[in-house]
């Protein structure tokens, strides 16, 4: 049974490891919490849907999560271009950042609710017989696709940022914003490949949740205060603490679920954001993102 | 500095050292200052002043050696005491309070020490109205001794630059601090107002007989007519210390700073 | 004025309650809270829950519920108001999402999601509404004015210039941010007197939100204004009841077109539609004069 526990927690820890990092590289870069990130999982989910339902034959899953991340990007460009872009350009505070990103999650949870109301769209079976054991844990292959999807994209992600020039650029833009302009390094192109790399999490991210919890309006915004919450707890700024944190986190809550059951989950993963804060306020990773003097 | 032993030092810091990363800002500073004299930090730029400033009055916390402020060690303090201790100052980049009008700025520095609670204050009760008469006065007083009066209901941020200048010192002035630390007064303002902002601080200097003012400039004519006392650094180092007259005589300093201003 | 117009009224009065805690801690003291509904929550569940079990008298209950707000904004505050504005923001919403839950697990006491109801029928309940009202607005009114509204602005403006003036940043906001829960509180506490039931779907998230965005639409740092767009865009879906758009009604659009509005105010007039300024008689009064004055000339 632990090792039960411990390989779904694993695949939950990876789809909210996912929704953590596309909410904490924009931050990293741009220091603003960017609560739009559930409105485009939750669109990105219905996009991934119908595309997987309409298009004929049906697609195989890797073509729909590649269709649904090129949506992403777009979107993604788009509302920095209507939105984020004319608050940078008037230099206003930041609360301003967190009032149109939150705007942009409500509206489109909104006009989702009005056009397929509330009730969830079951995503088409991907597979026909839906788990497998290996020894004698029972594996359902949907999470071990999830795992998988998840796995690969951060992997890819890290070296981007690691091992890259424009990974460098990125995280000198991180570091300070101003100086790395002096040298040289084109702000407005980081910016939009924040996005860009943003967009592609909540593509990836709206198709797995789909697959796994079904496609409603909420889906993003419920999910996204998970990924609040991993990146809270990994100290908001660091892409490795969020990983590291949802990982914790969907090990942790899979194993209270099964010994308190789901009611006081919630609850439990807000106590432990809290504690966290009280006795480590850096987070797993240590690197204090402060507000400058 | 012996000439000034027997009076009161209200700050002074040994073996002050300030590294970020790797490098040293501050490096070893010995300071005093005795009540009521006026000390010029000159220096190139990078020199680590603001530095100096910034860790008296504890924004940053030292990484070696002891501050004490008024006979007390403040190097436990955050900059709250030591604010309250009555170390005032002013910012390079002017900091004046955006959504406040001149008077409000300048009654802000009185708030901390307000005598009424919250309940007070949203009841509307007879101690609130006394103590904000109290504060108003005071405000206004130290608004006309510094012939600001005329500004004082203007938003704070609309006033001409200079104006704002003398705004940040008058806020820091109401508090009667023991001491006034000014962070480059003069920058960005055009000559003609830096002869009334000399005029302003000799005027300063009279009002207030027993006020210690630390001044980091780069204008020398400024540092020169204002200061008792004068230290010059150098990659946080200090180079030379002493009066006006021998800093303008002293050949380090002529070959490290002053033989800069020459060449221009 | 019939019951319906009466109603929409109490409606509009309570989410001017609501914004009014938002403005003493967004315009005042310059945080952003994603979860003032949470604090409805504790307060109205508080207050109606007990009064049915221990047969206590509202009033007295309704004290314990506004305590225990004011407690948990505390432990909320405690760790959180030392650390950079988005922890506030983050760790406040995830406080909202926790109460929901809360009042789901607690079914027994609750009646979770179908909503608790045995609230009793409390006489003049409108003019208790409209009296509560007007007595915050006057004490928020009379608390920006005072020393310790300065103060907010000021470490709103410049944190670091505050603390150099004595002003004890981190303490001030935990004192703010307990006083703004309470009226938080007392709104939930109206709202269930109101509509004699509350459900946790009532308090949801998105009504943290919609009170930010009445708040940003007045002006960023008006009360008046904060007060009027409170009032006004609250009463907005009704005005939009008889139209239709694409076989929809107009009122399912209503989150849209908030939304709509607010963007827009963002984009084009950041300080929104008041800014700074206050609205008083007597600035009016001058207002007018100087329009006079304009069409004379």
């Amino acid at each position: 049974m632990f090792l039960q526990l411990l390989f779904n927690g694993i695949s939950l820890g990876a789809v909210y490891a996912l929704i953590a990092v596309g909410f904490a590289i924009v931050f990293s870069v741009l220091k603003f919490s960017n609560f739009a990130h559930g409105g485009m999982i939750s669109i990105c989910a219905y996009i991934g849907f119908f595309f997987q339902k309409t298009v004929k034959p049906t697609p195989p899953i890797w073509v729909t999560i590649l269709f649904t991340s090129l949506c992403g990007i777009v979107m993604s460009l788009f509302l920095d271009r209507i939105v984020y872009a004319s608050i940078r350009r008037n230099k206003s505070p930041k609360n301003y950042y967190f009032l149109s990103s939150l705007t942009i999650s409500i509206i489109i949870t909104a006009i989702l609710n009005v056009f397929f109301s509330k009730n969830p769209l079951a995503y088409p079976m991907l597979f026909s017989s839906t788990t497998f054991n290996v020894g004698n844990i029972r594996i359902s292959r949907m999470d071990t696709m999830i795992l998988i999807v998840s796995v690969v994209l951060l992997v890819l992600l890290i070296f981007l940022i690691d091992k890259t020039k424009v990974g460098l650029a990125m995280r000198a833009v991180s570091i300070d914003p101003e100086t790395s302009k002096l040298m040289g390094i084109n702000s407005n192109f980081i910016i939009l490949m924040t996005f860009s790399l943003a967009g592609i999490l909540a593509g990836v991210s709206g198709v797995l949740l789909g697959c796994k919890y079904g496609v409603f309006p909420d889906l993003g915004q419920s999910m996204m205060i998970k990924g609040f919450i991993a990146s809270v707890i990994g100290g908001l700024g660091s892409l490795g603490g969020a990983i590291a944190a949802a990982f914790l986190l969907g090990i942790i809550e899979m194993f209270w679920t099964y010994v308190m059951g789901s009611l006081s989950t919630p609850v439990m993963t807000f106590v432990v954001m809290l504690l966290f804060l009280f006795i480590r306020p850096q987070g797993i990773s240590g690197r204090f993102a402060k507000e400058k003097v | 500095m012996e000439k000034c032993d027997n009076k009161n030092l209200i700050l002074s810091c040994k073996d002050l050292c300030m590294n970020f990363g790797g490098v040293k800002a501050v490096d070893n500073l010995n300071m005093d200052v005795p009540e009521g004299i006026t000390i010029g930090i000159i220096g190139p730029n990078g020199a680590g002043k603001t530095t100096i400033y910034n860790v008296f009055s504890r924004i940053y916390k030292q990484t070696s050696g002891t501050v004490s402020f008024n006979g007390q060690c403040v190097d436990a303090m955050d900059q709250v005491s030591v604010a309250r201790m009555g170390l005032a100052r002013t910012f390079q980049n002017i900091r004046l309070f955006a959504g406040l009008s001149v008077l409000d700025n300048v009654k802000v520095s009185l708030d901390y020490a307000g005598k009424y609670t919250i309940a007070e204050a949203v009841f509307h009760l007879p101690r609130r109205r006394k103590e904000e008469r109290r504060i108003a006065d005071k405000a206004k007083e130290t608004l006309k001794l510094l012939n600001l009066d005329s500004y004082s209901d203007k938003m704070a941020i609309s006033l001409p630059y200079g104006l704002q200048k003398m705004v940040e010192i008058a806020r820091a002035l109401v508090t009667e601090p023991k001491l006034l630390m000014l962070d480059e007064p003069a920058a960005g303002l055009n000559p003609e107002e830096v002869l009334q902002l000399v005029d302003f601080l000799k005027e300063i200097k009279n009002l207030y007989p027993g006020l210690s003012i630390l001044v980091i400039e780069h204008r020398m004519d400024l540092v020169m007519n204002l200061c008792d006392y004068i230290y010059v650094q150098n990659f946080g180092e200090t180079i030379a210390k002493g009066t006006p007259s021998e800093i303008q005589t002293n050949p380090t300093v002529l070959a490290a700073y002053l033989g800069e201003e020459d060449n221009e | 004025m019939n019951n319906y117009q009466l109603g929409l009224i109490m409606n509009s009065c309570i989410s001017v309650i609501e914004v009014v805690s938002v403005f003493i801690i967004t315009s005042l003291a310059g945080m952003f809270s994603l979860g003032q509904a949470a604090f409805m929550t504790i307060s109205a569940y508080l207050t109606f829950v007990l009064a049915k079990m221990l047969h206590l008298p509202i009033i007295l209950t309704a004290a314990i519920g506004l305590g225990m707000s004011g407690l948990c904004a505390y432990i909320i505050a405690v760790p959180t108001l030392r650390l950079r504005k988005d922890y506030f923001t983050l760790i406040t919403m995830g406080f909202g999402e926790m109460m929901a839950s809360i009042v789901v697990m607690l079914e027994k006491y609750t009646k979770g999601s179908i909503g608790f109801s045995s609230i009793p029928k409390v006489k003049s309940i409108f003019w208790i509404i409209v009296a509560t009202t007007i007595a915050v607005i006057f004490f928020a009114w009379q608390l920006k004015r005072s020393r310790f509204g300065r103060m907010c602005i000021a470490l709103k403006t410049d944190e670091t210039a505050a603390k150099s003036f004595g002003i004890d940043v981190y303490h001030l906001k935990i004192k703010v941010y307990v006083i703004a829960s309470c009226i938080s509180g007392l709104a939930g506490i109206l709202y269930g007197l109101k509509n004699r039931v509350i459900t946790p779907d009532g308090f949801s998230w998105n009504l943290s939100a919609e009170m930010q965005i009445f708040l940003f639409f007045g002006g960023t740092n008006s009360l008046t204004g904060a007060v009027i767009s409170a009032f006004g865009l609250k009463l907005l879906p009704e005005m939009l009841r008889n139209l239709t758009l694409f076989g929809v009604n107009m009122q399912e659009y209503r989150t849209v077109i908030y939304c709509l509005l607010i963007l827009l105010v963002i984009n084009f007039r950041p300080e929104g539609m008041l800014g700074d300024k206050e609205m008083s008689p007597s600035r009016m009064v001058r207002a007018m004069k100087r329009r006079l004055k304009r069409e004379k000339s």
